[in-house]
Protein backbone atom coordinates (compact mmCIF):
# COMPACT_ATOMS: atom_id res chain seq x y z
CA UNK A 1 0.00 0.00 0.00
CA UNK A 2 1.21 3.34 -1.12
CA UNK A 3 -0.46 6.81 0.05
CA UNK A 4 0.82 10.95 -0.11
CA UNK A 5 -1.15 14.20 -0.18
CA UNK A 6 0.21 16.87 -2.42
CA UNK A 7 -0.94 20.71 -3.02
CA UNK A 8 -2.48 20.82 -6.20
CA UNK A 9 -4.77 22.85 -7.68
CA UNK A 10 -5.23 25.01 -4.54
CA UNK A 11 -6.37 22.04 -2.57
CA UNK A 12 -5.07 19.33 -0.73
CA UNK A 13 -5.19 15.75 -3.56
CA UNK A 14 -4.19 12.23 -1.55
CA UNK A 15 -4.13 8.89 -3.80
CA UNK A 16 -3.92 5.51 -2.09
CA UNK A 17 -2.93 2.87 -4.29
CA UNK A 18 -3.45 -0.96 -2.17
CA UNK A 19 -2.03 -2.90 -5.12
CA UNK A 20 1.58 -4.25 -4.70
CA UNK A 21 2.69 -3.30 -7.52
CA UNK A 22 2.68 0.80 -7.06
CA UNK A 23 5.65 2.72 -6.15
CA UNK A 24 6.54 6.14 -5.71
CA UNK A 25 7.02 6.82 -9.17
CA UNK A 26 3.14 5.12 -9.80
CA UNK A 27 2.57 8.61 -7.12
CA UNK A 28 5.26 10.74 -9.13
CA UNK A 29 2.68 9.78 -12.29
CA UNK A 30 -0.04 10.79 -11.43
CA UNK A 31 0.49 14.08 -9.44
CA UNK A 32 2.37 15.01 -12.25
CA UNK A 33 -1.01 14.20 -14.41
CA UNK A 34 -2.80 16.75 -11.92
CA UNK A 35 -0.15 19.64 -12.45
CA UNK A 36 -0.54 19.14 -16.35
CA UNK A 37 -4.37 19.64 -15.76
CA UNK A 38 -3.71 22.40 -13.38
CA UNK A 39 -1.51 24.13 -16.64
CA UNK A 40 -4.04 23.88 -18.71
CA UNK A 41 -7.18 24.70 -17.15
CA UNK A 42 -6.71 26.55 -14.37
CA UNK A 43 -7.55 30.29 -14.62
CA UNK A 44 -5.47 32.02 -12.23
CA UNK A 45 -2.45 31.29 -14.51
CA UNK A 46 -2.28 34.07 -17.30
CA UNK A 47 -0.71 31.09 -19.80
CA UNK A 48 -2.86 28.55 -18.86
CA UNK A 49 -4.72 27.41 -22.34
CA UNK A 50 -8.36 28.57 -20.72
CA UNK A 51 -6.91 32.29 -19.71
CA UNK A 52 -5.46 32.52 -23.39
CA UNK A 53 -9.22 31.15 -24.57
CA UNK A 54 -10.50 33.98 -22.26
CA UNK A 55 -8.15 36.39 -23.95
CA UNK A 56 -9.06 35.73 -27.33
CA UNK A 57 -5.95 34.42 -28.54
CA UNK A 58 -6.90 30.98 -28.84
CA UNK A 59 -10.24 29.62 -29.89
CA UNK A 60 -11.64 26.51 -28.53
CA UNK A 61 -11.45 25.00 -31.99
CA UNK A 62 -7.46 25.26 -31.82
CA UNK A 63 -7.35 24.03 -28.46
CA UNK A 64 -5.99 20.96 -26.92
CA UNK A 65 -8.13 17.67 -27.23
CA UNK A 66 -8.51 18.24 -23.28
CA UNK A 67 -10.30 21.82 -23.97
CA UNK A 68 -12.23 20.54 -26.65
CA UNK A 69 -13.65 17.60 -24.86
CA UNK A 70 -14.02 19.57 -21.32
CA UNK A 71 -16.20 22.19 -23.20
CA UNK A 72 -18.29 19.36 -24.95
CA UNK A 73 -18.60 17.73 -21.67
CA UNK A 74 -19.73 20.93 -20.02
CA UNK A 75 -22.55 21.85 -22.58
CA UNK A 76 -23.91 18.68 -22.21
CA UNK A 77 -24.04 19.15 -18.47
CA UNK A 78 -25.54 22.48 -19.20
CA UNK A 79 -28.49 21.13 -21.23
CA UNK A 80 -28.85 18.29 -18.49
CA UNK A 81 -29.58 20.59 -15.23
CA UNK A 82 -31.73 23.13 -17.64
CA UNK A 83 -28.87 25.89 -17.38
CA UNK A 84 -27.64 25.14 -13.78
CA UNK A 85 -24.47 24.23 -14.56
CA UNK A 86 -22.56 26.48 -17.05
CA UNK A 87 -19.24 27.30 -17.18
CA UNK A 88 -19.71 30.52 -19.00
CA UNK A 89 -20.17 33.55 -16.16
CA UNK A 90 -19.03 37.17 -15.59
CA UNK A 91 -18.22 36.89 -19.30
CA UNK A 92 -15.45 34.13 -19.10
CA UNK A 93 -15.34 30.76 -19.09
CA UNK A 94 -14.87 29.05 -15.55
CA UNK A 95 -14.57 24.68 -16.10
CA UNK A 96 -13.06 24.35 -12.67
CA UNK A 97 -16.75 23.42 -11.66
CA UNK A 98 -16.91 20.45 -13.75
CA UNK A 99 -12.67 20.04 -13.91
CA UNK A 100 -11.91 18.90 -11.20
CA UNK A 101 -14.86 15.39 -10.99
CA UNK A 102 -13.07 15.32 -14.90
CA UNK A 103 -9.70 15.06 -13.68
CA UNK A 104 -10.05 12.85 -11.13
CA UNK A 105 -11.67 10.43 -13.41
CA UNK A 106 -8.89 10.64 -15.70
CA UNK A 107 -6.53 9.71 -13.64
CA UNK A 108 -8.83 6.85 -12.20
CA UNK A 109 -8.53 5.49 -15.64
CA UNK A 110 -4.93 6.12 -16.20
CA UNK A 111 -4.43 3.53 -12.94
CA UNK A 112 -7.10 1.40 -14.57
CA UNK A 113 -5.35 1.46 -17.66
CA UNK A 114 -1.72 0.90 -16.24
CA UNK A 115 -3.64 -2.48 -14.34
CA UNK A 116 -4.04 -1.24 -10.68
CA UNK A 117 -7.97 -1.97 -9.46
CA UNK A 118 -8.02 -1.61 -5.36
CA UNK A 119 -6.93 2.19 -4.59
CA UNK A 120 -8.76 6.08 -3.97
CA UNK A 121 -8.41 9.32 -5.45
CA UNK A 122 -9.46 12.26 -3.09
CA UNK A 123 -8.98 16.27 -4.50
CA UNK A 124 -10.44 18.35 -2.11
CA UNK A 125 -12.73 16.05 -0.78
CA UNK A 126 -14.30 14.74 -3.93
CA UNK A 127 -13.34 10.94 -4.33
CA UNK A 128 -13.09 8.52 -6.62
CA UNK A 129 -12.66 5.16 -5.16
CA UNK A 130 -12.10 1.35 -6.93
CA UNK A 131 -11.99 -2.15 -5.59
CA UNK A 132 -11.45 -2.59 -1.81
CA UNK A 133 -9.05 -1.02 0.98
CA UNK A 134 -6.28 -2.71 2.40
CA UNK A 135 -7.90 -4.73 4.77
CA UNK A 136 -9.93 -6.08 1.53
CA UNK A 137 -13.04 -4.39 2.91
CA UNK A 138 -15.05 -1.98 0.51
CA UNK A 139 -13.65 1.52 1.66
CA UNK A 140 -15.30 3.25 3.85
CA UNK A 141 -16.06 7.33 3.32
CA UNK A 142 -17.09 9.68 5.61
CA UNK A 143 -19.38 12.45 4.64
CA UNK A 144 -17.84 15.42 6.58
CA UNK A 145 -19.96 17.91 9.13
CA UNK A 146 -20.34 20.83 7.65
CA UNK A 147 -20.69 22.45 10.72
CA UNK A 148 -17.92 21.39 12.35
CA UNK A 149 -14.76 20.15 9.75
CA UNK A 150 -13.71 17.78 12.72
CA UNK A 151 -16.38 15.66 12.89
CA UNK A 152 -17.95 13.68 9.96
CA UNK A 153 -22.10 12.59 10.30
CA UNK A 154 -22.38 9.68 7.59
CA UNK A 155 -19.89 6.39 7.25
CA UNK A 156 -20.41 4.83 3.66
CA UNK A 157 -19.03 1.61 2.40
CA UNK A 158 -18.10 2.15 -1.56
CA UNK A 159 -16.45 -0.56 -3.94
CA UNK A 160 -15.81 1.06 -6.90
CA UNK A 161 -18.07 4.72 -7.50
CA UNK A 162 -17.34 8.75 -7.02
CA UNK A 163 -18.70 10.86 -4.22
CA UNK A 164 -18.49 14.18 -4.54
CA UNK A 165 -19.89 16.91 -1.83
CA UNK A 166 -20.46 20.98 -2.82
CA UNK A 167 -21.17 22.85 0.15
CA UNK A 168 -20.95 26.51 0.93
CA UNK A 169 -18.61 26.25 4.50
CA UNK A 170 -15.34 25.81 4.53
CA UNK A 171 -14.40 28.46 1.81
CA UNK A 172 -17.63 29.87 2.09
CA UNK A 173 -19.94 30.86 -0.79
CA UNK A 174 -17.95 29.36 -3.77
CA UNK A 175 -21.20 27.61 -5.66
CA UNK A 176 -23.61 30.25 -7.24
CA UNK A 177 -26.92 29.96 -8.84
CA UNK A 178 -26.40 31.10 -12.62
CA UNK A 179 -30.39 31.63 -12.74
CA UNK A 180 -29.93 33.79 -10.01
CA UNK A 181 -26.77 35.49 -9.68
CA UNK A 182 -27.65 37.56 -6.87
CA UNK A 183 -29.27 35.05 -4.84
CA UNK A 184 -27.16 33.61 -2.00
CA UNK A 185 -27.27 30.22 -1.64
CA UNK A 186 -27.36 29.73 2.45
CA UNK A 187 -30.44 27.34 2.28
CA UNK A 188 -28.34 24.05 1.64
CA UNK A 189 -25.26 23.83 3.24
CA UNK A 190 -24.01 20.50 1.81
CA UNK A 191 -25.29 18.10 -0.72
CA UNK A 192 -23.20 14.80 -1.35
CA UNK A 193 -24.21 12.76 -4.14
CA UNK A 194 -22.76 8.92 -5.09
CA UNK A 195 -22.45 8.31 -8.74
CA UNK A 196 -20.97 5.47 -10.82
CA UNK A 197 -17.73 7.79 -11.37
CA UNK A 198 -16.87 11.10 -9.68
CA UNK A 199 -16.84 12.78 -12.97
CA UNK A 200 -21.18 12.01 -12.73
CA UNK A 201 -21.28 12.62 -8.87
CA UNK A 202 -18.80 16.24 -9.15
CA UNK A 203 -21.20 17.84 -11.77
CA UNK A 204 -24.15 16.30 -10.38
CA UNK A 205 -23.39 17.72 -6.89
CA UNK A 206 -22.44 20.88 -8.38
CA UNK A 207 -25.51 21.23 -10.80
CA UNK A 208 -27.93 20.16 -8.03
CA UNK A 209 -26.48 22.35 -5.05
CA UNK A 210 -27.36 25.47 -7.29
CA UNK A 211 -30.92 24.30 -7.43
CA UNK A 212 -31.47 24.79 -3.63
CA UNK A 213 -33.93 22.81 -1.60
CA UNK A 214 -34.95 21.24 -5.42
CA UNK A 215 -31.33 19.54 -6.16
CA UNK A 216 -32.27 16.56 -3.84
CA UNK A 217 -35.27 15.71 -5.86
CA UNK A 218 -33.19 16.31 -9.15
CA UNK A 219 -30.57 13.94 -7.93
CA UNK A 220 -33.70 11.26 -7.07
CA UNK A 221 -34.87 11.35 -10.50
CA UNK A 222 -31.27 10.65 -11.98
CA UNK A 223 -30.64 7.02 -12.62
CA UNK A 224 -27.50 5.53 -10.29
CA UNK A 225 -27.12 8.49 -8.39
CA UNK A 226 -28.20 9.19 -4.56
CA UNK A 227 -27.83 12.04 -2.77
CA UNK A 228 -27.21 13.67 1.07
CA UNK A 229 -28.71 16.74 1.50
CA UNK A 230 -27.56 18.87 4.64
CA UNK A 231 -29.69 22.34 5.02
CA UNK A 232 -28.97 25.18 7.67
CA UNK A 233 -30.94 23.98 10.24
CA UNK A 234 -28.94 20.86 10.51
CA UNK A 235 -31.59 18.87 8.85
CA UNK A 236 -30.53 16.02 6.25
CA UNK A 237 -32.52 14.78 3.45
CA UNK A 238 -31.90 11.56 1.64
CA UNK A 239 -32.81 10.05 -1.91
CA UNK A 240 -34.39 6.19 -1.68
CA UNK A 241 -31.56 4.12 -2.74
CA UNK A 242 -29.18 6.04 0.01
CA UNK A 243 -29.45 4.15 2.49
CA UNK A 244 -27.73 1.40 0.83
CA UNK A 245 -24.33 2.97 1.03
CA UNK A 246 -24.49 2.98 5.01
CA UNK A 247 -21.67 1.57 6.83
CA UNK A 248 -23.34 -1.25 9.33
CA UNK A 249 -20.67 -1.08 12.39
CA UNK B 1 -42.73 21.28 -8.08
CA UNK B 2 -46.62 22.76 -8.03
CA UNK B 3 -48.33 19.70 -7.82
CA UNK B 4 -51.29 19.93 -5.68
CA UNK B 5 -52.57 16.29 -3.57
CA UNK B 6 -56.36 15.46 -5.30
CA UNK B 7 -58.30 12.78 -4.41
CA UNK B 8 -59.44 10.28 -7.15
CA UNK B 9 -63.26 10.17 -7.86
CA UNK B 10 -63.25 6.67 -7.51
CA UNK B 11 -61.96 6.88 -3.54
CA UNK B 12 -64.30 9.80 -3.08
CA UNK B 13 -67.24 7.44 -4.43
CA UNK B 14 -65.70 4.55 -2.45
CA UNK B 15 -65.81 6.89 0.73
CA UNK B 16 -69.03 8.03 0.04
CA UNK B 17 -70.32 4.86 0.16
CA UNK B 18 -68.91 3.92 3.48
CA UNK B 19 -70.07 6.78 5.11
CA UNK B 20 -73.62 6.30 3.96
CA UNK B 21 -73.37 2.81 5.06
CA UNK B 22 -71.82 3.72 8.28
CA UNK B 23 -74.72 6.69 8.93
CA UNK B 24 -77.38 3.32 7.83
CA UNK B 25 -76.21 0.93 10.55
CA UNK B 26 -75.25 3.95 12.72
CA UNK B 27 -79.00 5.77 12.57
CA UNK B 28 -80.32 2.11 13.26
CA UNK B 29 -78.16 1.54 16.63
CA UNK B 30 -78.87 5.23 17.89
CA UNK B 31 -82.46 4.69 17.08
CA UNK B 32 -82.85 0.51 18.71
CA UNK B 33 -81.18 3.27 22.29
CA UNK B 34 -82.85 5.76 21.56
CA UNK B 35 -86.68 3.76 21.74
CA UNK B 36 -85.62 1.75 24.65
CA UNK B 37 -85.41 4.69 26.38
CA UNK B 38 -88.26 5.85 25.37
CA UNK B 39 -92.19 5.85 25.75
CA UNK B 40 -93.58 3.55 23.42
CA UNK B 41 -96.37 5.48 22.47
CA UNK B 42 -93.61 7.79 19.98
CA UNK B 43 -91.80 4.89 18.52
CA UNK B 44 -94.51 4.32 15.48
CA UNK B 45 -93.29 7.91 14.56
CA UNK B 46 -89.49 7.75 15.24
CA UNK B 47 -89.13 4.49 13.66
CA UNK B 48 -89.41 5.81 9.85
CA UNK B 49 -87.30 8.35 10.80
CA UNK B 50 -83.65 7.55 10.46
CA UNK B 51 -83.96 5.40 7.53
CA UNK B 52 -85.73 7.92 5.57
CA UNK B 53 -83.13 10.11 6.10
CA UNK B 54 -80.43 7.79 5.38
CA UNK B 55 -82.31 7.10 2.39
CA UNK B 56 -82.38 10.70 0.78
CA UNK B 57 -78.68 11.50 2.12
CA UNK B 58 -77.49 8.22 0.40
CA UNK B 59 -79.05 9.14 -2.63
CA UNK B 60 -77.80 12.89 -2.94
CA UNK B 61 -74.73 14.93 -1.09
CA UNK B 62 -72.17 13.39 1.72
CA UNK B 63 -73.68 12.51 5.46
CA UNK B 64 -72.21 14.90 7.35
CA UNK B 65 -71.07 19.11 7.37
CA UNK B 66 -67.63 17.68 8.13
CA UNK B 67 -65.63 20.82 9.68
CA UNK B 68 -62.25 22.14 8.43
CA UNK B 69 -59.46 19.62 8.47
CA UNK B 70 -58.43 20.43 12.01
CA UNK B 71 -62.07 20.06 13.76
CA UNK B 72 -62.66 16.22 12.46
CA UNK B 73 -65.38 15.04 14.92
CA UNK B 74 -65.07 11.67 15.98
CA UNK B 75 -66.53 8.59 13.55
CA UNK B 76 -68.77 8.45 16.56
CA UNK B 77 -70.53 11.38 16.92
CA UNK B 78 -71.91 11.57 13.29
CA UNK B 79 -74.93 9.67 13.25
CA UNK B 80 -76.23 11.09 16.08
CA UNK B 81 -75.16 14.14 15.29
CA UNK B 82 -77.21 13.81 12.05
CA UNK B 83 -80.37 12.45 13.79
CA UNK B 84 -80.24 15.55 16.25
CA UNK B 85 -80.31 18.57 13.85
CA UNK B 86 -82.11 17.03 11.47
CA UNK B 87 -86.09 17.71 10.88
CA UNK B 88 -87.74 14.63 11.60
CA UNK B 89 -90.15 13.63 9.07
CA UNK B 90 -93.45 12.78 9.59
CA UNK B 91 -95.03 9.24 9.10
CA UNK B 92 -97.35 10.91 6.47
CA UNK B 93 -93.84 11.94 4.77
CA UNK B 94 -92.91 8.07 4.03
CA UNK B 95 -90.75 7.93 1.96
CA UNK B 96 -91.57 7.67 -2.20
CA UNK B 97 -89.19 8.23 -5.08
CA UNK B 98 -91.20 11.92 -5.58
CA UNK B 99 -90.92 12.23 -1.64
CA UNK B 100 -87.38 11.80 -1.18
CA UNK B 101 -85.40 15.62 -0.79
CA UNK B 102 -83.74 16.81 -3.99
CA UNK B 103 -80.12 17.53 -4.39
CA UNK B 104 -81.01 21.08 -4.41
CA UNK B 105 -82.94 21.03 -1.26
CA UNK B 106 -79.16 20.28 0.55
CA UNK B 107 -78.07 21.75 3.11
CA UNK B 108 -76.27 24.92 2.68
CA UNK B 109 -73.76 23.65 5.27
CA UNK B 110 -72.68 20.30 3.53
CA UNK B 111 -69.04 20.52 1.83
CA UNK B 112 -68.26 19.60 -1.36
CA UNK B 113 -67.51 16.18 -2.18
CA UNK B 114 -63.67 16.40 -2.21
CA UNK B 115 -63.62 17.84 1.38
CA UNK B 116 -64.99 14.56 2.59
CA UNK B 117 -62.11 12.13 1.49
CA UNK B 118 -59.13 14.36 2.82
CA UNK B 119 -60.55 14.40 6.33
CA UNK B 120 -62.14 10.71 6.52
CA UNK B 121 -58.78 8.86 5.51
CA UNK B 122 -56.37 10.69 8.00
CA UNK B 123 -54.73 7.74 9.02
CA UNK B 124 -50.91 8.60 8.59
CA UNK B 125 -48.74 8.96 11.27
CA UNK B 126 -50.04 12.73 11.58
CA UNK B 127 -52.85 14.11 12.02
CA UNK B 128 -54.11 16.62 9.29
CA UNK B 129 -53.69 20.48 9.60
CA UNK B 130 -51.10 23.32 9.87
CA UNK B 131 -48.62 22.87 12.21
CA UNK B 132 -46.08 25.88 13.30
CA UNK B 133 -42.66 24.93 14.44
CA UNK B 134 -40.51 26.61 17.42
CA UNK B 135 -37.82 28.78 16.28
CA UNK B 136 -34.74 27.36 16.05
CA UNK B 137 -31.32 28.68 16.14
CA UNK B 138 -29.50 26.97 12.95
CA UNK B 139 -26.24 28.95 13.15
CA UNK B 140 -26.62 31.70 10.38
CA UNK B 141 -30.13 32.78 11.45
CA UNK B 142 -33.16 31.61 13.00
CA UNK B 143 -35.57 28.64 11.48
CA UNK B 144 -39.20 28.11 11.99
CA UNK B 145 -40.90 25.95 9.50
CA UNK B 146 -44.62 25.50 9.05
CA UNK B 147 -45.52 22.06 7.94
CA UNK B 148 -49.00 20.96 5.89
CA UNK B 149 -50.25 17.94 6.86
CA UNK B 150 -53.11 16.69 4.30
CA UNK B 151 -54.26 12.78 4.72
CA UNK B 152 -51.67 12.00 7.18
CA UNK B 153 -48.26 13.46 5.01
CA UNK B 154 -47.15 16.33 4.97
CA UNK B 155 -47.60 18.22 1.81
CA UNK B 156 -46.21 21.14 2.08
CA UNK B 157 -43.04 23.02 4.41
CA UNK B 158 -42.83 26.64 4.63
CA UNK B 159 -40.08 28.98 5.93
CA UNK B 160 -41.78 31.35 8.53
CA UNK B 161 -38.21 32.65 9.78
CA UNK B 162 -35.46 31.98 7.76
CA UNK B 163 -31.80 33.16 7.45
CA UNK B 164 -31.31 36.23 5.24
CA UNK B 165 -35.00 36.48 5.33
CA UNK B 166 -35.53 34.50 2.29
CA UNK B 167 -38.80 32.11 2.43
CA UNK B 168 -38.59 28.99 1.24
CA UNK B 169 -41.29 26.46 0.06
CA UNK B 170 -40.13 22.48 -0.02
CA UNK B 171 -43.05 21.55 -2.08
CA UNK B 172 -43.00 17.64 -2.18
CA UNK B 173 -44.54 16.70 -5.04
CA UNK B 174 -46.22 13.01 -5.50
CA UNK B 175 -43.01 11.55 -7.33
CA UNK B 176 -40.49 12.28 -4.71
CA UNK B 177 -42.77 12.04 -1.23
CA UNK B 178 -42.60 8.80 -1.03
CA UNK B 179 -38.55 8.15 -1.30
CA UNK B 180 -37.01 10.84 0.27
CA UNK B 181 -36.50 10.82 3.81
CA UNK B 182 -35.08 13.13 6.12
CA UNK B 183 -32.79 12.87 9.59
CA UNK B 184 -31.20 15.17 11.85
CA UNK B 185 -27.23 14.98 11.13
CA UNK B 186 -25.41 13.12 13.91
CA UNK B 187 -21.52 12.83 14.59
CA UNK B 188 -20.16 9.63 13.75
CA UNK B 189 -17.15 7.99 15.55
CA UNK B 190 -16.74 5.37 13.51
CA UNK B 191 -13.07 4.67 11.61
CA UNK B 192 -13.08 5.41 7.99
CA UNK B 193 -10.57 5.52 4.93
CA UNK B 194 -11.34 8.89 3.68
CA UNK B 195 -14.00 11.71 3.72
CA UNK B 196 -15.38 13.32 1.55
CA UNK B 197 -16.38 17.11 2.21
CA UNK B 198 -16.87 20.41 0.42
CA UNK B 199 -13.19 21.39 -1.04
CA UNK B 200 -10.75 22.76 1.50
CA UNK B 201 -8.15 25.47 0.75
CA UNK B 202 -5.08 23.99 1.35
CA UNK B 203 -4.60 27.04 3.98
CA UNK B 204 -7.49 25.04 5.91
CA UNK B 205 -5.78 22.08 4.95
CA UNK B 206 -2.12 23.43 6.71
CA UNK B 207 -4.21 24.57 9.57
CA UNK B 208 -6.00 21.68 10.22
CA UNK B 209 -3.01 19.34 9.62
CA UNK B 210 -1.36 21.22 12.20
CA UNK B 211 -3.12 20.86 14.75
CA UNK B 212 -3.91 17.32 13.87
CA UNK B 213 0.22 17.11 14.55
CA UNK B 214 -0.42 18.73 18.07
CA UNK B 215 -2.86 16.74 19.00
CA UNK B 216 -0.50 14.02 18.15
CA UNK B 217 2.41 15.89 20.41
CA UNK B 218 -0.04 15.35 23.09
Amino acid sequence: MIQQTRLLMGMPITIEIIDGAASAETLDWLFGYFEAVDQRFSTYKSQSEISRINAGELTVAQASFDMQAVFALAERTRQETNGYFDIWRNNAYDPSGLVKGWAIYQAALLLWQAGFTNFFVDAGGDVQTSGRNRHGQPWRVGIRNPFNAREIVKVLTMTTGGLATSGTYVRGQHIYDPINPDQLLTDIVSLSVIGPNIYEADRLATAAFAMGRAGILFIEQRSRCEGYMIDAAGQATFTSGFARYLAHG
Amino acid sequence: MSYQRRQSPKLVRTLRKYAASTFVIGSFVAYAVHERSLPATNSSELALAPSAIALAQATTQPVVALPTLTQLPPATERPTKQVATQTIPQPTARPRATALPKPTAKPTAVPEPTAIPTTVVAQGQYKDGIYTGDIVDAYYGNVQVQAVIQAGKITNVQFLDYPHDRRTSLRINKIAGPYLTTEAIQAQSAQVDLISGATLTSEAFVQSLQTALESAHA
